[in-house]
C-alpha cells in the first residue's frame, strides 16, 4: 500500500522490548469491569485467583481477582440492558504480586486445560474473535483445523504483537505448541512479518516445536481475521467481519495469550499483569511500553491519561488512532469515572488535536475503492445501503467490512464511509450479536 | 499554464481565461444557490471546483476574436457543472462536454447561413502567437496577414508582436493523406515551415488551446497530479498505448490504392519520418489535455474500470481526430468514455463476495 494521506504508511514499525514483568507491583485499587453481576458482596474480602464473576453459560470463561483486597464497591454501568458492573477492589497489602501461583494442568490433557482455563479467565483475544475458553469449547463441537497464533501487529507501525514475539521469544512459540494441542486442532502455526528482527532464530524453534512458521508482510490491516483466514486459511474459507473464526474450523490467539501459558507451564505462575502499549502521536515519543493490572486506572499509567471517561473521550483511545473506541466508564454521583485498563487491551492512543475537515460531495476519485483491503466499493456500499437499507446483496458485501477505516481515512472529501457502514451493520441483528461478542471479549 | 498562455496569447489570453472562470462561478453559483434553496440546504459561497473547471475551459480554447465566447462558455459550463461530472450519475467531465458543444456543434449542424454565422460568431479564433520579443506584453492580434515560416525563436518584426502560423494539429490532420501517399510531403511541410518545429511545437509556441498548446507543460502537471495521486500513470500509459495502435492501425488509402493500416503506409517514410508524423499527430492534438487533465478527475473508481476506460479515451481520441479531421473532435472521446465511467466501475469485484 503506498503511503496514504495523514502521513502514515501502516507498515510494521520496530518491535521494542518489553521491561521483564515485575514480580511485585505497587497495591493500586483496581477497578474491573464483570460482564455481569459479581460474585462477592460489597465489604467482603477477596483473595488473589477467587472468583469474581461466574459466568452463567457453561462455556463462558470466569473472571479471576487478580489481588487479595476488599470489596469497596460495586457500580452498575448506566442503561437498563447494560449487565456490566464494576468491582471497586482496595488491595489489602501494599505491594502485591504480579502472577498467581497455581499449578498448571498436564501438558497432555486438554480437558483438564480447558477447566482450567476457564477458571482462570477472562483470556480475551482482542480483535480476534471470541475469547479463548470460547474458541477450544466451541473447538469440541468442531472440530479445528489449524490453530493460529497471530504475531501480526493490529495496527501498524504500533508494534504491539510483535514486541511481545521479540521479548517472549520462546514462551510464544511453546504457548502455541500447547494451545494448538489443547485446541486438538490438526496444525499450530505462527504467523509473522518476515521482516522482525527475530525471524531468523524463530525457525528452528518453531521446526523443533512443531510450530508452522508463516510469514506476511504486517501492512495495516493484515492481522484482521477476515484478512487472515482469507490469506492463511488453507484454500476457500471466507469469514465475514466479526464472526467466529472456529465456524471456518480455525482459533486465532494473540501472542501474549500463548506466552502466558508457555510461563504458567514453565514457572508454575499465571501471569497478572498484562503488557501495554501507550502509543504517543509526537515524534520523538512513540511509544511506552509497560506492565499493568486490568482493572488499573489509566492515570497510574502515565499523568497524560487523567481525567474522567467523557473527558479523555476526545485524547486517547483504547486500541488504535483510527478504529479504536473512546475510554469509557459507569457514572457515579452523576459523574462519569475515570476510566481503566480493560482486560486483553494491550495498546492505547493518545490522539493529536486535530480538527475534523468539513465532509464535500464524493468525487468518485476512487482512492477508498483501491485502499479497502477486502476489495469492497464503500461509497457504492454505503449509497445502495442508504436507499435500502436490507438490499441482500448490499448486506452480503457488507458482512466483508471489517471496519478498518482506511475508506474514510483516504477520503479527500472527508466522507465518513467506515462510521455509516458502522452503523448502517448495527442495523443487522445477527451481525451485531457477533459483534458484542467481539467487543465484549475486548 | 496560465503563465504559458499569457507568455504565448499575452494579457487578451489572460482576460478570455479570467473571463471564462469568472462567469463559470458566477453561473455555478447562482445555480448552486437556487439548487440549494429547492432541497432547503446550505450552500458554499465560492466552490473552488467551479474556479478549476472554469480555469481548464478557459485554458482549452483558442484565443477568441470575440470575448463573447469565454462569457458564454463559462456560464454555459457553470450550469452544465451540475448535471454531469465527477460527482454526478452521468461521469462526463463538464470541460470535455463544453469544448464538444462549443466548437463541434456548429460543424455538425447541417450547411446553412445561420450555422456559419453562428460557428463564426463564436469561435472565430486567432492563429498567431506572440514573438519571441513581446512575450506576456504583446497583442496577439497585432499579426501580419502573411505566414510566418520562419523559426519562431529567430522571428524578429519590429511592426508587428505577433506572427500568424499554421496550427499543427490541423496542418496534420488535412496533409495526412499526402504525408502518407508521398514521402517528400512531410520534410517539405517542415521545411517550408508550413508546419511548425516539433520543439517548438513541444514548447507551445503555435496556434491552439491557450493554456494547452505545450505537451511538455501538460506532462508535467500531468505527472505532479500523479504525484498527488490525483491521476494514475498506469492510466496514461495505457491511453497513449491505445491512441498509438489506433493510429497505427487506422485504416488509410495511400495514392487512392488499396485500403491498408497506417503503419504498412509508414514504412515508405523510414523510421525518422514515422516517428515525426505519429508524434505530431498524437502531441499536437489534444490527447494530452485529455489523457492528463480531463480523464483523470471522472475515471472509473477501481483498476480494471480505470484500464477499459483509458483504453477507450485513448483510441477513441485518436479515432476521432481521424473521423472528423478536426482537433476539437477529440473531446467527443472523453464525453463517450464519461457516459461508461460509472457503469465501468461494476467491473471491480471483491473476491470475498461470491
Ligand atoms: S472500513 Fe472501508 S476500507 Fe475498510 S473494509 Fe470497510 S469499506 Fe473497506
Ligand atoms: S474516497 Fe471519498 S471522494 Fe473518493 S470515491 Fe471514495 S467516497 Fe468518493
Amino acid at each position: 500500500m503506498a503511503k496514504l494521506r495523514g502521513g502514515m504508511d501502516f507498515r510494521s514499525g520496530t518491535a521494542v522490548t518489553l521491561p521483564p514483568p515485575p514480580d511485585r507491583a505497587a497495591g493500586d485499587t483496581l477497578r474491573i469491569t464483570c460482564p455481569g453481576p459479581p460474585t462477592p458482596a460489597e465489604g467482603r474480602p477477596i483473595a488473589a485467583g477467587d472468583r469474581l464473576y461466574t459466568a452463567d453459560h457453561e462455556h463462558a470463561p470466569h473472571l479471576t481477582c487478580p489481588i487479595a483486597a476488599t470489596v469497596d464497591a460495586l457500580i452498575p454501568w448506566p442503561g437498563a440492558d447494560d449487565p456490566r458492573v464494576d468491582v471497586v477492589l482496595t488491595p489489602t497489602v501494599e505491594a502485591v504480586a504480579g502472577a498467581l501461583a497455581l499449578d498448571p494442568p498436564s501438558k497432555t490433557d486438554p480437558d483438564a486445560w480447558r477447566e482450567a482455563l476457564r477458571d482462570t479467565g477472562p483470556w480475551p483475544q482482542p480483535r480476534l474473535g471470541p475469547d479463548l475458553v470460547t474458541q477450544l469449547r466451541r473447538g469440541r463441537d468442531r472440530p479445528l483445523d489449524r490453530l493460529i497464533c497471530v504475531g501480526l501487529d493490529n495496527f501498524p507501525p504500533y508494534p504491539d504483537r510483535s514486541s511481545i514475539i521479540k521479548s517472549f521469544l520462546d514462551d510464544v512459540i511453546l504457548g502455541t505448541q500447547i494451545l494448538g494441542q489443547i485446541a486438538e486442532a490438526r496444525r499450530a502455526y505462527l504467523i509473522i512479518d518476515p521482516k522482525i528482527a527475530t525471524a531468523g532464530r524463530l525457525r528452528p524453534i518453531c521446526r523443533s516445536l512443531g510450530v508452522r512458521l508463516r510469514t506476511t508482510p504486517n501492512v495495516y490491516p493484515c492481522a484482521d481475521p477476515t484478512m487472515l483466514i482469507h490469506q492463511h486459511g488453507g484454500g476457500r474459507r471466507k469469514l465475514p467481519h466479526g464472526a467466529d473464526p472456529t465456524t471456518v474450523g480455525v482459533a486465532l490467539v494473540t501472542p501474549w495469550t500463548a506466552a502466558r501459558i508457555a510461563r504458567w507451564l514453565t514457572r508454575g505462575k499465571l501471569d497478572l499483569l498484562q503488557p501495554v502499549l501507550l502509543a504517543w502521536p509526537s515524534p520523538g515519543r512513540v511509544l511506552t511500553p509497560l506492565f499493568a493490572f486490568p482493572g488499573q486506572p489509566l492515570a497510574m499509567l502515565d499523568p497524560a491519561l487523567a481525567g474522567r471517561a467523557d473527558e479523555l473521550a476526545n485524547r486517547a483511545v483504547f486500541g488504535d488512532p483510527m478504529t479504536g473506541h473512546a475510554p469509557d466508564a459507569p457514572i457515579r454521583r452523576g459523574q462519569r469515572l475515570p476510566p481503566t485498563l480493560p482486560h486483553g487491551q494491550h495498546l492505547i492512543s493518545v490522539l493529536p488535536a486535530a480538527g475534523r475537515a468539513p465532509v464535500a460531495p464524493c468525487i468518485s476519485c476512487g482512492w477508498c475503492v483501491d485502499v479497502c483491503p477486502t476489495r469492497l466499493r464503500p461509497i457504492h456500499l454505503v449509497q445502495r445501503l442508504e436507499r435500502q437499507a436490507d438490499d441482500p446483496d448490499a448486506r452480503r458485501h457488507l458482512d466483508y467490512c471489517i471496519d478498518c477505516g482506511l475508506c474514510s481515512h483516504v477520503c479527500p472529501s472527508s466522507i465518513p464511509i467506515a462510521q455509516t457502514l458502522r452503523e448502517l451493520r448495527s442495523v443487522s441483528g445477527e451481525l451485531r450479536t457477533v459483534n458484542d461478542e467481539v467487543k465484549r471479549a475486548e | 499554464m496560465l503563465a504559458a498562455a499569457t507568455a504565448y496569447f499575452g494579457s487578451r489570453a489572460l482576460i478570455a481565461v479570467a473571463l471564462t472562470t469568472v462567469s463559470t462561478v458566477v453561473a455555478y453559483t447562482l445555480f448552486a444557490c437556487v439548487l440549494a434553496t429547492l432541497r432547503g440546504r446550505r450552500t458554499r459561497f465560492i466552490s473552488p471546483y467551479a474556479i478549476w473547471i472554469g480555469m481548464l475551459l478557459g485554458l482549452g480554447m483558442p484565443v477568441a476574436e470575440n470575448l463573447a465566447l469565454p462569457i458564454i462558455a463559462g456560464l454555459l459550463l457553470g450550469a452544465v457543472a451540475h448535471v454531469v461530472g465527477r460527482s454526478h450519475r452521468v461521469r462526463v467531465h463538464p470541460v470535455a462536454l463544453m469544448l464538444v458543444i462549443l466548437f463541434l456543434a456548429p460543424n455538425l449542424l447541417p450547411d446553412s447561413p445561420s450555422r456559419v454565422s453562428l460557428s463564426r460568431a463564436i469561435t472565430q479564433t486567432v492563429p498567431a502567437v506572440l514573438g519571441p520579443g513581446r512575450l506576456f506584453i504583446g497583442d496577439v492580434n497585432d499579426a501580419p496577414d502573411q505566414l510566418n515560416t520562419e523559426p519562431w525563436l529567430s522571428h524578429h518584426d519590429a511592426d508587428h508582436d505577433a506572427l500568424r502560423r499554421t496550427d499543427p494539429q490541423l496542418v496534420i490532420l488535412d496533409e495526412r493523406q499526402a504525408i502518407l501517399s508521398r514521402p517528400d510531403r512531410l520534410r517539405y511541410l517542415l521545411s517550408s515551415g508550413m508546419l511548425v518545429r516539433f520543439e517548438e511545437l513541444a514548447i507551445g509556441a503555435a496556434p491552439g488551446p491557450v493554456g494547452a498548446t505545450s505537451p511538455v507543460l501538460i506532462i508535467l502537471l500531468g505527472l505532479y497530479l500523479m504525484y498527488l495521486r490525483l491521476a494514475s500513470w498506469r492510466s496514461a500509459v495505457l491511453a497513449f498505448a491505445a491512441a498509438l495502435a489506433v493510429a497505427l492501425l487506422w485504416p488509410v488509402q495511400p495514392n487512392g490504392g488499396a485500403w491498408q493500416p497506417t503503419a504498412l503506409a509508414l514504412v515508405q517514410l523510414g523510421p525518422a519520418g514515422a516517428v515525426t508524423f505519429v508524434s505530431y499527430l498524437l502531441f499536437a492534438s489534444p490527447l494530452c489535455f485529455i489523457v492528463f487533465l480531463l480523464a483523470p478527475s471522472v475515471d472509473p473508481m477501481s483498476r480494471r474500470g480505470r484500464t477499459v476506460y483509458a483504453l477507450l479515451n485513448g483510441g477513441l481520441v485518436v479515432a476521432a481526430l481521424l473521423i472528423f479531421a478536426a482537433p476539437e473532435a477529440a473531446f467527443i472521446a472523453p464525453v463517450l468514455t464519461g457516459l461508461i465511467s460509472r457503469p465501468l466501475d461494476a467491473l471491480h469485484k471483491s473476491p470475498f463476495v461470491s
